[in-house]
């Protein structure tokens, strides 16, 4: 009895001892590795996180926290974040300096913490790609598994407007020709990065296309200035004709970030009818499923520049100065931050969330391993992308209404393409030369040009005396050193690793 | 009314009153503290709350001016610079776009460093369509001033002389500036002051905004309202705003500088009186809770006390009835131990003076039966009246008178009225006429004499306890010398304190401690024993007997009477 009134009164005190102490938050603090992002944030991020904590807290001893930046002017973005230490892992999403920016010691050299992540060397290992037995690794590519850009349209408005189904390029511009006159409102392309997919359109077939203004001819492997080909002229050409008519925008040199959002927005409320120039991931996990709700009886097609011009190949993955995954060389957890990568790429736990997010908030698992997003309000679809896209955990969508079937067929084709045309030769080249000093002042003259750029806007009329005062240019900034340099690696590349096709 | 509560008090058990008294000394005492208590806290919670509240209320003002004085510092700096400056001149129109292009980016370069290191969300400028850079592209941050025809608010600014205005474009067909807080200011051709190209416009967004505005309960609304009592942003703007109803509402409100946007806080009053009572109300079950423990403890140690106490009264309710028992006593050395440890010992002492009563009971009844044996004597008697007989056979007429006169005073004495106690010269009288008879009846073989200090008062004493010692002395000291002749001397004198009756003898004497005591005479059956007991119960045992006898000598018994002046004399 006594010890009963003893445990009665110790629990009381410890009661009121509580009661009157500070809360404590019980939870350990862990410490938290900042990731950034392109897309959007889904709802329900804290589901996200709760099991993601659960995960990298038991295994890893981190948390991580995802900050997502919108696809407008995203390259601006990264850089700026970098630049200013933001975050502890980078995802870009989009081609930009990054080569530079390594070597001016923004990133983490990731090459004495591999050992520490053997599965991750053995997942690139795998696909082709050595980690090890460099002398620095200042990210990890991007697995693209994935075809790349292609017209996203409304196959609806296509039948209604009686037009030939788009294959090629004429049936995609009687599109834009009859988007133009119905959408008169708002010109069909409205990105000023519409040109690389023009580009894509029209030399595709011919040359595979470069950054900084250079190609590789497909049928002779030489490497090439697309400034001296025809078809970079018919391009400039048709942008001309396109941007005279219409089709683009007026105020397209003067735009300052990519429309994609806003082309999306439009097109929800139906005041366009086009997106020119995005890649098939964007469209299917931003476009598709906010199109159909809000209208499932629209139909959507789908036209690929690279199924077009067959350039798909296996595994194409993205050299140091394109797309991938960084780590700031500030990152105060190092070893944390590779393990966090290493999950990410072989562990489906771990994939999973990140690309899909929770199962049942976020997606539906189908009996048949397929995802769905059927009932799956639209803020809560994971549309972020943090640079994961693999044929070994990646899950099969099934899409709402016709574009299941679009999907099916784009994926079909690629894998059949890929088959076909192997490993690309030239997948991993990079076009910066590290032989020829002053490549990074070729570079910026190219990338900064102003007359490039109303060149490729369509908004120089007089082609012939843009493309003489673009090559007085490059000329003056060594450009054509620097594209010498360049090809001289491309040709001491291709002999290592054979025919390009 | 003393009364009352003294009946009350007196019917209650004293476990009751143990009860009351924790009661009226520790339950009420207490109640009244923590009521009191509470109120104070009561009253400083709903202080703090509302100190809270308006604390909360000047922070989110603080936050939202400094974002203001911000979003101007930036129009001016912007305005201010040269290259914008140059970009914005009307002269502009027309301009080639190749020779226009560097204005633009020197523009836009500029725009996107304030963009992205400060903390508004957007800078969009309207502008004189005939500039080249203004497009009408959905995302173009340089757009047609006409779109603002429709927004009489800021659009008025190009004729009314007005620099700078806050408020929020909603009538931009893309949707631009519509979910912004903005400042808008005009841009002036720096050729031509008179003439205005534009308005630059600094957004915040509008839930970034929100954002700043926190507000300290669930059912607060804070809000940034405009002149008209739209609410652009805050808690709660989907809900009719409750304007100024002070008898409702805990009220505040603040224009935030000179932006003619409101900061208003509001929260039902009696959302603030429930959150002061939630606040208190766990302090108030813990204090009661506390209250209830202590209580319990207090309840237990009292049981602990009063269950003795209990089964002290239930062991004196049964001694009324004869019952004795004794009461339990632990290791305590508390009073109600020293209570119980003392009905205990009195326990004892009872039963012990009991079972003596009953010895003493016995004895009594004992002596009285032998002293009525004693009284009547009938050997004595049969002997005395066969010596009557005899001396009057022989005619001898004196000694018969004597006898009979000795014999009638002795049964005179002897009976007394039924008494058991005479006065001491009457047994000294009794004892002188027995031995007187009992000398006839020896014929001159005995001799006794007595003596008497006439000092001694006339004090009671048991009756009989003389004449039991002489028939010893006779039968035993005398009778057992081989000649049979001796002499008996009774003597009474005083002694210190005591009074002393000594009967002596030369007759055989004995070996004390060798069993007279013991030992009963043939004819009074009478012993030493039994006169020990007697004076023992009358004098309390303040009198003792003494016994002295040496073989062949003769033997003297001493008894040594207290002086008790209650017992002095007998009327």
């Amino acid at each position: 009895m006594r010890e009963k009134m003893l445990c009665i009164v110790c629990a009381f005190l410890c009661m009121i001892l509580a009661g009157c102490s500070q809360r404590v938050d019980n939870q350990e603090n862990y410490p938290v590795l900042r990731m950034m992002s392109m897309g959007n944030e889904p709802a329900q991020m804290e589901t996200i996180y709760r099991q993601l904590d659960a995960l990298t807290e038991a295994e890893l001893g981190v948390d991580v926290r995802i900050s997502f930046y919108p696809w407008e002017d995203e390259i601006e973005t990264i850089r700026k974040l970098v630049n200013s230490n933001s975050f502890d892992i980078y995802v870009y999403g989009a081609p930009f300096d990054s080569e530079e920016l390594a070597h001016r010691g923004a990133f983490l050299n990731m090459e004495p913490y591999l050992e520490t992540v053997p599965e991750l060397v053995e997942f690139y290992s795998a696909q082709g790609i050595e980690l090890l037995g460099r002398e620095s690794v200042y990210s990890v590519p991007r697995i693209w598994n994935s075809t790349g850009y292609g017209f996203f349209y409304r196959e609806d408005l296509r039948r209604k407007w009686g037009l030939e189904p788009v294959t090629d390029f004429q049936s995609l511009e009687c599109y834009l020709y009859k988007a133009r006159e119905e959408y008169s409102e708002n010109a069909p392309i409205n990105d000023k990065r519409f040109f690389t997919s023009l580009l894509e359109l029209i030399a595709g077939g011919r040359y595979y296309c470069l950054d900084y203004g250079m190609g590789i001819c497909w049928e002779t492997g030489e490497l090439v200035r697309l400034l001296d080909t025809p078809e970079y002229r018919t391009a400039l050409e048709t942008a001309v004709k396109w941007y005279r008519d219409g089709v683009i925008s007026q105020d397209i040199l003067y735009l300052q970030n990519n429309n994609t959002m806003s082309t999306l927005e439009m097109m929800k409320e139906d005041k366009a009818a086009v997106e020119f120039c995005n890649h098939f991931s964007a469209i299917c996990s931003n476009y598709v499923l906010a199109l159909s709700e809000v209208n499932p009886e629209w139909e959507l097609g789908w036209l690929d520049y690279n199924l077009l011009n067959n350039s798909c190949y296996d595994t194409y993955f993205t050299g140091d100065g394109q797309i991938g995954l960084a780590v700031d060389s500030k990152c105060r957890y190092p070893e944390a931050a590779m393990a966090f990568l290493e999950k990410i790429h072989t562990d489906s736990r771990y994939y999973n969330l990140l690309s899909y997010g929770v199962e049942g908030i976020h997606y539906q698992q189908n009996e048949d391993g397929t995802i769905s997003y059927e009932n799956i309000p639209a803020e809560n679809i994971f549309r972020g992308q943090i640079g994961l896209e693999q044929d070994t955990m990646m899950l099969t969508p099934q899409y709402p209404g016709s574009w299941d079937a679009v999907y099916r067929d784009v994926q079909e084709r690629f894998a059949y393409m890929r088959e076909l045309n192997g490993e690309s030769a030239i997948a991993s080249f990079s076009v910066v030369s590290t032989a020829y000093p002053d490549s990074q002042e070729a570079m910026t003259a190219y990338t900064d040009s102003r007359i490039r750029r109303m060149l490729e806007t369509g908004t120089m009329n007089d082609i012939e005396d843009g493309i003489g005062r673009f090559r007085e240019e490059l000329e003056s900034a060594g450009y054509d050193v620097f594209f010498d340099a360049v090809k001289k690696e491309w040709e001491q590349f291709q002999m290592i690793r054979g025919g390009i096709r | 009314m003393n009364k009352i509560v003294r009946n009350i008090l007196s019917g209650l058990t004293f476990r009751k009153k143990i009860y009351l008294v924790w009661l009226m000394a520790g339950v009420v005492p207490m109640v009244l503290v923590i009521t009191a208590f509470i109120n104070r806290v009561m009253v400083l919670v709903e202080y703090q709350n509302r100190y809270a509240l308006e604390k909360n209320f000047e922070q989110s003002c603080q936050a939202i001016e400094d974002k203001a004085e911000n979003m101007e510092e930036i129009a001016r700096f912007l305005l201010a610079d040269g290259k914008v400056q140059e970009a914005f001149r009307r002269q502009n129109a027309g301009m080639d776009d190749f020779d226009y292009l560097e204005q633009y980016e020197n523009v836009e370069e500029t725009r996107r460093i304030f963009v992205d290191s400060s903390s508004v969300d957007e800078i969009v400028f309207y502008l004189d369509p005939a500039l080249p850079m203004v497009g009408k592209s959905s995302g173009n941050k340089y757009r047609n001033l006409d779109i603002l025809e429709q927004e009489a608010w800021c659009y008025s600014m190009l004729t009314d002389g007005e620099y700078a205005k806050w408020g929020i474009i909603m009538n931009d067909p893309a949707g631009f500036m519509a979910d912004y807080f903005c400042y808008v200011h005009v841009i002036q051709d720096s050729e031509d002051f008179g003439s205005v190209t534009g308005f630059v416009c600094i957004g915040l967004r509008l839930d970034a905004l929100e954002k700043l505005l926190v507000p300290v309960l669930e059912e607060q609304y804070l809000c940034l309202v405009t002149a008209d009592g739209t609410v652009v942003s805050g808690t709660s703007h989907e809900e009719a705003f409750p304007m100024q109803d002070q008898e409702t509402y805990y009220y505040l409100s603040k224009e935030i500088d000179s932006t003619g946007i409101m900061l208003v806080s509001a929260i039902p009053r009696s959302v603030l009186k429930r959150q002061t009572i939630k606040s208190i109300a766990g302090l108030s079950a813990a204090l009661l809770v506390l209250l209830g423990i202590v209580s319990l403890i207090y309840g237990k140690m009292s049981n602990r006390l009063t269950e003795r106490i209990d089964h002290l009264a239930a062991v004196c309710r049964k001694s009324e009835n004869g019952v004795l028992e004794k009461v339990e006593v632990n290791g305590d050395k508390d009073e109600v131990s020293v209570l119980c440890r003392a009905y205990n010992q009195m326990t004892d002492k009872i039963q012990e003076l009991l079972k003596e009563q009953y010895r003493v009971g016995e004895e009594v009844k004992d002596a009285q039966l032998k002293a009525l044996q004693a009284q009547i004597n009938p050997h004595f008697l049969y002997n005395t009246l066969e010596m009557v007989s005899w001396m009057a056979a022989r005619e001898d007429k004196k000694s018969v008178q004597s006898i009979v006169r000795n014999l009638s005073r002795y049964y005179k004495s002897v009976l007394n009225k039924g008494k058991d106690e005479i006065n001491i010269r009457d047994e000294i009288s009794m004892s002188i006429a027995y031995m007187e008879i009992q000398s006839c009846r020896f014929k001159g073989k005995i001799q006794f004499s007595s003596e008497t200090d006439e000092t001694i008062p006339n004090i009671s004493v048991p009756k009989l306890i003389l004449q039991p010692l002489l028939e010893n002395a006779i039968f035993h000291g005398i009778q057992k010398k081989p000649e049979g002749r001796g002499s008996i001397w009774l003597r009474a004198y005083r002694q210190g304190e005591k009074y002393v009756l000594e009967v002596s003898d030369n007759g055989a004497g004995f070996r004390t401690g060798a069993g007279i005591e013991a030992d009963t005479a043939q004819g009074s059956r009478y012993g030493l024993t039994n006169i020990r007991r007697r004076i023992d119960l009358f004098w309390e045992s303040q009198a003792e007997m003494k016994v002295e006898s040496t073989p062949g000598i003769g033997t003297s018994v001493y008894l040594l009477i207290p002086d008790i002046s209650d017992r002095k004399e007998t009327v």
